[in-house]
């Protein structure tokens, strides 16, 4: 056993996952650029990049205030998603969890129902996206309050069961009383989720919020990682497990409430993604966060791309998409690690 | 040199007094078994000492400190603590998880160092790169020792070990942690196996009631009155090669 044999075999280890990196942010690009090809309004090349460079003009209007602003939704939701989802599994230490089973994605989702129900959205311009993110953050003080009591992680994923389930029951509830049918077509419109029709406003007011999250989010690596051994032998180790899952909480209210508020939810991408990236990145939680973090982006790029290919009447809403392709991996998940299990 | 001191220390778990008016000193380079039956407190004694659990009376001191004002950094650094549970949630590489035992230091070149050496001390190098689920419980459990000892702390609680080591691995963990012990350590090892402790600790607590039963060396601790008082059994107490042998023998009416 030699020092300097151990320490180029830690290179390696370091260096065998670059090309992983590499090829994933080179995809996502990719994609990203290439969904600024694809609408409904077919453009010419030299238009598409000519459009993103000028104000006027019907290739301006398309390529800034449409495709635009979809891509870069696209990007950030993703991003938001895919680590949250990580960042997540790392605390709860389950493979199945994800933004909605903490109740946050939920009560963005309420508080935007909210800001549709009592008319502030037609009134007030950012009131849903503000009201998303307020309830987001509604939802994850709540959580640290109930959870602070213990210090105990089950307490967090109990909590945040009942959490996702009273947001549930209360937009069910403004369903229930909507004083008219056009108020519940935008509620359920919107819970599909979808990167239509949105601005470049919407992209700016998210931005800071997700960015925001995911530094937060990306802080945690290490005490996710010494959580793997359980939470007792995690606090031996120095990590303040409160602390961290207030951080992970907070993270995820930033840059989930952001991006809900402005896409609506869009389920799976965050339970899904990280397992995507465990083949090849590994279990550590810690190397985890920023490759799901791009991983996301990809997905929700990919995933906007198709629903605006597929030949179907209507466009299919993103999130009715994800849901669609994302239930039977669920699925596949479950037997997975039934198999693994035994 | 006194690392770590117990003063009439009395800990409650949910309303139920587990242990009481408990008064213990450890010195540098003791390799001392704490034994005693189920429920008379080993756990908990081990998670107050690592500030798992509060203490509700009494002062715990951590090298002249009271244990409540170190920060967990700083105390993870002087107490490296070895959970019962064994829990390991994701299927990360043995190093990697032995990696962890670094994780109360600030990145440095002799984390390469500290890893291989804990791995090899415990035997398992040759899984290096292997995930740690694969691995059978016993060598799950020698990984879980090798990523305690990589944090090279001067002080190790260690919650039953070996409880599924194999005999050769018994030994050997064992031998690792007087190793550790005679280089400066002092080492607190929760056992249920008396003749082990009888040939390999320096000296032995036995609690039983939530109380301190005897303490001292194996052979002033461990007599046969004491064994009948606090577990209940008849035990024969011998010698091979100059070396105390303990077997229970029979539990009593």
């Amino acid at each position: 056993m030699t020092y300097v044999a151990s320490k180029s075999e830690h290179a390696n280890a370091v260096f065998a996952r670059v090309p992983f990196i590499a090829a994933l942010v080179t995809l996502t690009c990719i994609t990203a650029i290439a969904s600024l090809f694809i609408g409904y309004a077919p453009l010419p090349f030299a238009d598409v990049v000519s459009g993103l460079f000028q104000d006027e003009g019907t290739a301006g209007i398309i390529m800034r205030e449409i495709r635009l602003p979809r891509m870069l939704l696209g990007l950030l939701a993703g991003a938001a998603l895919g680590m949250s989802g990580a960042a997540l599994q790392g605390l709860l230490r389950n493979p199945l969890a994800e933004p909605g089973v903490m109740g946050i994605a939920s009560f963005a989702s309420l508080g935007a129902v909210i800001a549709i129900y009592f008319g502030l959205s037609t009134s007030i311009t950012l009131a849903l996206p503000l009201m998303a993110i307020i309830g987001a953050l509604g939802a994850a003080a709540v959580l640290n309050a109930l959870a602070s009591r213990e210090n105990s992680i089950l307490t967090l994923i109990l909590a945040g069961v009942a959490l996702a389930n009273l947001a549930a029951a209360l937009m069910a509830l403004a369903l229930n009383l909507a004083p008219n049918p056009y108020a519940v077509s935008e509620i359920i419109f919107w819970l599909l989720g979808s990167l239509k029709d949105r601005s470049l406003d919407d992209v700016y007011l998210s931005f800071p919020f997700i960015a925001l999250g995911l530094v937060c989010l990306a802080s945690t690596g290490r005490a996710l990682d010494a959580l793997t051994l359980g939470e007792e032998a995690a606090r031996s180790l120095g990590i303040e497990v409160r602390s961290i899952s207030r951080r992970v909480t907070l993270g995820v209210a930033l840059s989930v409430g952001a991006s809900v508020a402005v896409t609506g939810s869009i389920a799976f991408v965050g339970l899904i993604v990280p397992h995507l990236c465990r083949p090849f990145f590994g279990h550590q939680p810690s190397r985890l966060l920023w490759p799901s973090a791009v991983c996301g982006a990809l997905l929700v790029s990919l995933a906007d791309i198709a629903v605006r290919l597929l030949p179907s009447g209507p466009e299919l809403m993103l999130g009715v998409f994800t849901s669609l392709i994302g239930v039977p991996f669920f699925l596949w998940l479950i037997f997975k690690l039934r198999r693994e299990m035994q | 040199m006194t690392l770590l001191s117990l003063k009439d220390v009395s800990i409650k778990l949910q309303d139920r007094v587990v242990l009481s008016n408990i008064n213990l000193q450890f010195s540098a380079g003791e390799c001392v078994g704490i034994l005693g039956p189920n429920g008379s407190g080993k756990s908990t004694l081990m998670r107050a000492l690592s500030n798992l659990i509060p203490h509700t009376s009494g002062h715990v001191r951590v090298r002249d400190k009271a244990l409540q004002s170190w920060t967990s950094a700083d105390l993870a650094r002087e107490i490296s603590y070895l959970p019962q549970s064994g829990q390991v949630h994701w299927p990360l590489s043995v190093k990697n998880i032995v990696a962890l035992g670094r994780l109360p230091h600030a990145r440095s070149t002799n984390d390469e160092v500290a890893i291989l050496n804990a791995m090899q001390a415990c035997d398992v190098l040759q899984f290096a790169e292997q995930p740690v689920t694969s691995l059978s419980g016993g060598e799950r459990a020698r990984v879980l020792l090798a990523r305690a000892l990589a944090s090279q702390a001067k002080i190790l609680l260690a919650d039953e070990p070996f409880a599924q080591l194999d005999p050769n691995h018994q030994l050997h963990a064992m031998d690792v942690l007087r190793t550790q012990a005679a280089n400066g350590a002092l080492i607190l090892v929760v056992l249920h196996d008396l003749g082990i402790a009888a040939r390999h600790c320096s000296r032995v607590v036995l609690l039983s009631d939530g109380g301190v039963a005897a303490d001292g060396t194996p052979a002033e601790t461990l007599t046969s009155e004491n064994l009948r008082k606090t577990f209940g059994v008849d035990a024969f107490i011998g010698e091979h090669a100059g070396a105390p042998v303990i077997l229970p023998l029979r539990q009593r009416a």
